[in-house]
């Protein structure tokens, strides 16, 4: 069971630190340029090691910052963050990050790309190409492997992307809306695909979505934010809080009473926004 | 992202979907863009022998003839060949320390502030007044003009390749970083393959300006090449000999940039749904 909780209210000591992999500390972020955007404001979170986090939020709110705070491509104005026991400093090579843009290299082929993360750590070629295969024929794209980005579809993009961050074997995803641009049936398909894949690599997952029903499917705990700057709301254990089994039905239909439950929340702070 | 190819109904042509008919009409299409060429010519003919004075003019058969045995002779293979050296020299230099500087600079904000107003100062002042000092301390020869050639191709190669760095995605760079890539890395197999485009307009047109510099050196100093010889002939009043310098000059341009078409056409496909 994954427990997230907002620091002011909970002893640092509430997670043991061996489970803790991801923890901000009171992080705060203002971007200043033609306009002055408080992104963050005094956020605090513990992550525990192989849980499945969803951070939903009105739109802009600051979510993607943060995960951007974890990686280490923002550094934060007051705060820390925390992965696996060290403060987050530099750009953060020990986790995944697969964004809403793929971000795949147009010019070299599915291979190539894949192997590219092993590429820059010099491992050699036969062996960083064995490994590329393998995870290529991993996430069901064998036989693509000389084709170019450009050839190939949105999920199947989704994919290599997906390949290409795995292939590091990395202990934890951030995931910022990765499935947002798909039609909707390749996106239920490749939730149910990386929700096995999670489970069989034990791996830790930051995900960052628009979608309840997605975050309902495939999380173990929901953290619902404020508009900006963002705070947390609410934090949902789903598996206590939806009725067992019925959540992540194959058919995709996630559990009413949880998803009005979010949606209250969130409907109020976008009223709020707008208004 | 894949566009679809949608056949319609096609008007009549005369000339269609038959192998042989297709490749007369290739040249037909061709001989379009000949005719205005022509006319010119034609013009220029005429003129020169019914009233204009061909002392200054010269005529089309005339400037044929001349650079006809200029070939025939062996007379214009030296300066053509060290014309086109010289080229080549200026170029692999102007593209090797543009494209390196080019890196450096984009990619640490300090040698940034430090070589650009050096570099704008550089660039704004007229190429031309740089032969003088080039020949004071160089002398006459091969080294002046390719310090002429570097000149005039590397501003061209380095500011495009400038432009298409600092416009790589912040997603490739990020990507760089996340992955551990060190800068060698990024810069080679992130930063300069996706500014790509840009490096290879700059590198096109850095060839064609180095080509310029050769000569523009060539006629102020050196005593080969083709620049020499249109220089040698106007000092000499032959008027016949400096179009004829420049018939020749202008066909190399023309071969080098069909060449450049043919050998430099980088294409990236469009990273499908990426705007940015």
């Amino acid at each position: 069971m994954t427990t997230i909780m907002p620091f002011p209210m909970s002893p640092v000591v509430a997670v043991a630190p061996s489970d803790s992999i991801i923890r901000a500390n009171g992080v705060s972020k203002t971007f200043v340029g033609r306009t002055t955007t408080k992104a963050l404001n005094d956020v605090s979170i513990d992550i525990r090691s192989g849980s499945f986090v969803s951070l939903v939020g009105p739109s802009g709110c600051g979510k993607t910052t943060l995960l951007n705070m974890v990686a280490g491509l923002v550094v934060p104005d007051h705060g820390e963050i925390v992965y696996d026991g060290e403060q987050v400093r530099g750009p953060n090579s020990r986790i995944g990050y697969m964004t809403q843009l793929d971000a795949l290299l147009p010019w070299r082929t599915v291979l190539a790309n894949v192997a590219l993360p092993l590429e820059v750590k010099h491992v050699n070629k036969g062996e960083r190409e064995h490994a590329a295969r393998e995870v290529i024929r991993r996430v069901g794209l064998g036989g693509f492997e000389q084709h170019t980005p450009g050839q190939l579809s949105g999920g199947m993009r989704k994919r290599v992307s997906l390949a290409r961050t795995l292939i590091y074997k990395p202990k934890t995803l951030l995931l910022d809306e990765p499935l947002s641009a798909l039609d909707a049936q390749t996106r239920a398909l490749l939730q149910m695909q990386l929700r096995q894949l999670v489970e069989e690599l034990g791996l830790t997952v930051v995900l960052v979505t628009h979608d309840i029903n997605e975050a309902i499917a495939l999380s173990d705990t929901i953290v619902v934010f404020s508009r900006r700057p963002a705070r947390i709301l609410e934090t949902i254990d789903v598996d206590a809080a939806a009725s067992r089994n019925h959540h992540r039905s194959a058919k995709g239909g996630a559990d009413a009473d949880l998803y009005d439950r979010i949606w209250a929340v969130l409907a109020n702070e976008i009223d709020i926004a707008v208004a | 992202m894949a566009t679809a190819n949608i056949q319609s109904r096609r008007p009549f042509k005369l000339f269609e979907s038959r192998p042989v008919t297709a490749f007369f009409r290739a040249w037909w299409e061709k001989a379009h863009g000949l005719t205005g060429f022509l006319a010119l010519v034609a013009i220029w003919q005429v003129a020169s022998n019914f009233g204009m004075n061909s002392y200054y003019v010269s005529s089309p058969t005339e400037v044929l003839l001349l650079v006809y045995d200029w070939v025939a002779t062996g007379y214009i293979w030296p300066h053509l060949s060290s014309t086109l050296l010289n080229t080549a020299i200026g170029f692999l230099l102007a593209a090797s320390i543009a494209l390196g500087l080019a890196i450096v600079i984009t990619s640490s904000r300090f040698w940034e502030r430090v070589f650009s107003p050096l570099l704008f100062l550089a660039y704004s002042t007229p190429k031309i007044v740089l032969a003088p000092v080039l020949i004071l301390w160089m002398g006459v020869g091969r080294p002046p003009v390719l310090a002429l050639s570097f000149i005039a191709g590397f501003f061209v190669i380095f500011f495009n390749a400038q432009s298409g760095l600092r416009n790589v995605p912040r997603i490739y760079t990020d990507t760089a970083a996340i992955l551990g890539a060190n800068r060698f890395d990024t810069a080679f197999k992130f930063r300069l393959p996706a500014a790509a485009s840009y490096i290879g307009a700059g590198l096109h047109q850095g060839l064609i300006y180095a080509f310029h510099g050769v000569i523009l050196g060539e006629m102020t100093a050196s005593n080969t090449g083709l620049g020499y010889i249109i220089i040698y002939s106007a000092t000499s009043m032959d008027s016949t000999a400096v179009i004829a310098g420049l018939v020749v000059l202008a066909t190399v341009t023309f071969v080098l940039i069909r060449l450049l078409r043919r050998f430099t056409r980088i294409e990236i496909q469009d990273d499908s749904g990426y705007v940015g």
